[in-house]
């Protein structure tokens, strides 16, 4: 069996190119990434915001930030030491970022991983369990509403999630067990509301399909059609990782600000606050690469 | 267009106005006296740490948070208008693949990362000029719906029969794919300016950028040091940008129609008239 470009289906001909691809996505995110942080800084307009910035001083800032010399020879630079595993050092306190950056990230692994688990075993089955034939009752309608405007923007939930955790466990027994739900919480809440409305409108749409009619003339009852639809919907729902993903990476910058987590997404904001663009450039690097992977790999399954 | 859709001139006219009262209104007076102040009916939300009266703290903050939202939602519908037409006019090109890769890069780093990184780089940026830059990471939203849009609609027959009966690409311009964009976009525009309010909103919350101590962000992040002592600033922050994005939202899904919804009506109104240009 072939695919629609001839090659052979699964044959390593195929896999090649789509790795390729990826990795020439991959160079081109750098290549924006560096134009973000190394060229576009040179221009007056942006770094100083259209108002005068004394030249001399403008040139100083960049030598110590070690952005002086023509932008080629520092990209060469950027791509030898990415070679050698060389990450560079901060701007602001001047240590190597490589250490610093996986250190940070042992410490959000729990946050990820609870995100994780949540996507999994809450929307799906949870759209599931909401799915009818035909029209959907007032009640479910005005659910789906709700949760459709429910999906704000992710500070809103992680401040709402700190302001449980002050009012009602700050002084409890249990205050650093809930600080860290609290957490994984605010930060999977973007995510797990788009993955909700996702698998619910699916699974409504499915239901209304022709074989569902099948399926119950046949005798079958209406909780294991819905679980048979549930491996459609989880199917359907591939194109919305690369998004889920990206909503989790946000959710932990503004979960570990408030939270006091000393993790990957407060990295970040420290970067963020002390304009360290050697660090921001690296962050936004993995954060970029690891949500363009997810996504040609979606678009190549 | 306008006198068929009265939605659409209330949604205008919310607009305008909060463009306007975003712009105009001044920010409220402090009198540190009156600090910490419980709700009460001189002050129907109590006043903040800093003496400023809550409510209009609020209102100024979240007028201010729509007209900044507003602003960056024209400049990207500007951008992306140019880059879509351009990129249906040239397709499968050079133009609309290069728009297509770079769509996809820019994607995969999400306006607000980008966002913050711009606000970082270029901390003395005001809001409108940030607005102004953010619609070049912004506009593969728009362009998206404009391209595949106009692509569509100069497919379609009764384009085809304009052509036939020698209409110029003005005039199909104006009468038909105008019209089609027009009836896409209003609603998208709403949904970016949601969008546009979070942004803004994390990068004040985040404490970048020159959002200053007015943006709703900021605001809803300085008000969670103050979660015991004055709950009613927290909670005054959170109902204003919650109400915010559900009028945005509501406005949105107001002028909401399917694609299918919006070509059927559209074909059916062209196949009913016949084209004014009738000179071949």
């Amino acid at each position: 069996m072939q695919d629609r470009r001839g090659y052979p289906q699964g044959s390593l001909r195929r896999t090649a190119i789509g790795l390729l691809r990826i990795v020439l996505f991959l160079l081109l995110l750098d290549l924006c990434l560096f134009a973000l942080f190394d060229v576009l800084p040179d221009a007056a307009l942006i770094q100083t915001g259209a108002f005068g910035l004394d030249p001399q001083a403008l040139s100083e800032a960049r030598a110590r930030m070690g952005l002086s010399g023509p932008w080629y020879e520092r990209f060469l630079q950027h791509w030898s030491n990415l070679l050698r595993g060389d990450l560079g050092l901060s701007v602001l306190g001047g240590y190597p970022i490589a250490p610093v950056l996986g250190n940070r990230i042992l410490h959000s692994l729990p946050l990820w991983a609870g995100a994780l688990v949540v996507l999994l075993f809450i929307p799906i089955p949870l759209a599931a369990l909401y799915a009818r034939r035909g029209p959907l009752p007032a009640g479910l309608s005005v659910g789906r509403f709700t949760a459709t405007f429910l999906i704000a923007p992710q500070f809103i939930a992680v401040a709402a999630a700190y302001a449980v955790w002050v009012w009602m466990f700050a002084d409890t027994n249990s205050a650093d067990f809930t600080r860290w739900a609290l957490a994984i919480a605010g930060t999977v809440a973007l995510p797990l509301g788009v993955a909700f409305v996702a698998a619910a409108n699916t699974f409504h749409s499915i239901s209304q399909e022709r074989f569902c009619d099948t399926y119950l003339a046949i005798g079958m009852r209406w909780h294991s059609v819905r679980l048979r639809l549930a491996k459609n919907v989880l199917l359907s729902m591939r194109s919305l990782l690369s998004r889920l993903t990206l909503g989790i990476l946000l959710g932990t910058v503004f979960a570990e600000l408030l939270f006091q987590i000393n993790g990957f997404g407060y990295l970040f904001v420290e970067a963020l606050r002390a304009s360290d663009i050697n660090v921001m450039r690296w962050w936004m690097l993995i954060a970029g690469s690891v949500v363009l992977i997810i996504t040609e790999a979606e678009r190549k399954t | 267009m306008m006198r068929r859709r009265p939605l659409l001139i209330i949604a205008l006219a919310v607009t305008g106005v909060l463009l306007a009262a975003g712009i105009f209104m001044r920010p409220p007076g402090t009198d540190i006296l009156r600090a910490d102040l419980a709700p009460s009916s001189s002050h129907l939300l109590g006043t903040t740490p800093y003496g400023h009266d809550t409510l209009l703290l609020i209102t100024y903050a979240t007028l201010r948070s729509a007209a900044e939202a507003l602003w960056a939602t024209l400049c990207t519908l500007l951008v992306g208008s140019v880059v879509g037409v351009s990129a249906a006019l040239t397709r499968e090109r050079s133009v609309d693949r290069a728009q297509s890769v770079l769509a996809r890069l820019l994607d995969s780093l999400g306006v607000f990362l980008v966002a913050a990184c711009l606000a970082a780089i270029a901390p003395r940026l005001n809001p409108w000029q940030m607005g102004l830059l953010l619609s070049l990471a912004a506009w593969p939203t728009v362009s998206n719906v404009i391209r595949s849009e106009t692509i569509h609609i100069l497919r379609t027959e009764y384009v085809e029969a304009s052509r036939a009966v020698g209409a110029g690409p003005i005039w199909i311009a104006r009468k038909h794919v105008l019209p089609a964009i027009v009836d896409r976009v209003l609603p998208l525009s709403f949904a970016l300016t949601t969008g546009y309010v979070a942004v803004f909103g994390g990068l004040a919350f985040l404490g970048v950028g020159s959002t200053g101590e007015f943006g709703l962000g900021f605001i809803l992040f300085d008000s969670h040091n103050y979660l015991n002592s004055t709950p009613w600033y927290f909670a005054a922050a959170l109902g204003g940008f919650l109400l915010l994005l559900l009028l945005l939202g509501f406005l949105e899904l107001t002028l909401r129609q399917t694609p299918v919804q919006i070509r059927a009506s559209r074909e059916a109104e062209h196949t009913q008239q016949t084209p004014r240009v009738l000179t071949p």
